[in-house]
């Protein structure tokens, strides 16, 4: 798989998690304003990234517009990583 | 969460004691967590936590290892 590909996946399951840890700490403190203008910074990046790597790659998900042939049954998956 | 259902929601608005002011014996509690900083994405993907005061790996602390 080639490198900025491999860099704009990691990317984004790294902002994606920021966002789980800080929904957990949310659910606990829902009046921290400060927090969820964090949150939402972190949203509005985490859909650029998710837009852009999508443009580029095809669907991180099947709950995307997809290209005509389908796009989610296209190589690589997940675990064929290595052959790239 | 240390929150009175008494109180209800809006009993979460006012600042929590870290701590329970008058803990009840028998009863467990956990510490009611303020922000500090947090790890820019990448590093809080590679600890597990975003928070760095619960990053704590396995195996640094004596007391919390079981494996020899």
């Amino acid at each position: 798989m080639e490198m900025t590909r491999e860099k704009m996946l990691m990317e984004i399951m790294a902002v994606d998690f920021t966002l789980i840890d800080l929904n957990l700490y949310l659910d606990t403190h829902p009046y921290e304003q400060k927090t969820i203008t964090h949150y939402n910074n972190c949203i509005q990046k985490a859909k650029i990234l998710h837009e852009n790597y999508e443009q580029m790659y095809g669907p991180l998900t099947p709950m995307s517009y997809s290209k005509c042939p389908w796009q989610w049954i296209e190589s690589p998956w997940p675990w064929e990583k290595e052959a790239f | 969460m240390y929150m009175n259902r008494a109180y209800g929601i809006s009993a979460m608005q006012y600042p929590l004691p870290v701590c329970p002011v008058n803990p009840k014996l028998a009863h467990a509690y956990v510490p009611y967590q303020y922000l500090k900083c947090l790890y820019p994405p990448m590093a809080g993907l590679k600890a597990g936590t975003i928070f760095p005061e619960l990053d704590r790996p396995y195996g640094t602390d004596p007391e919390y290892t079981v494996d020899e």
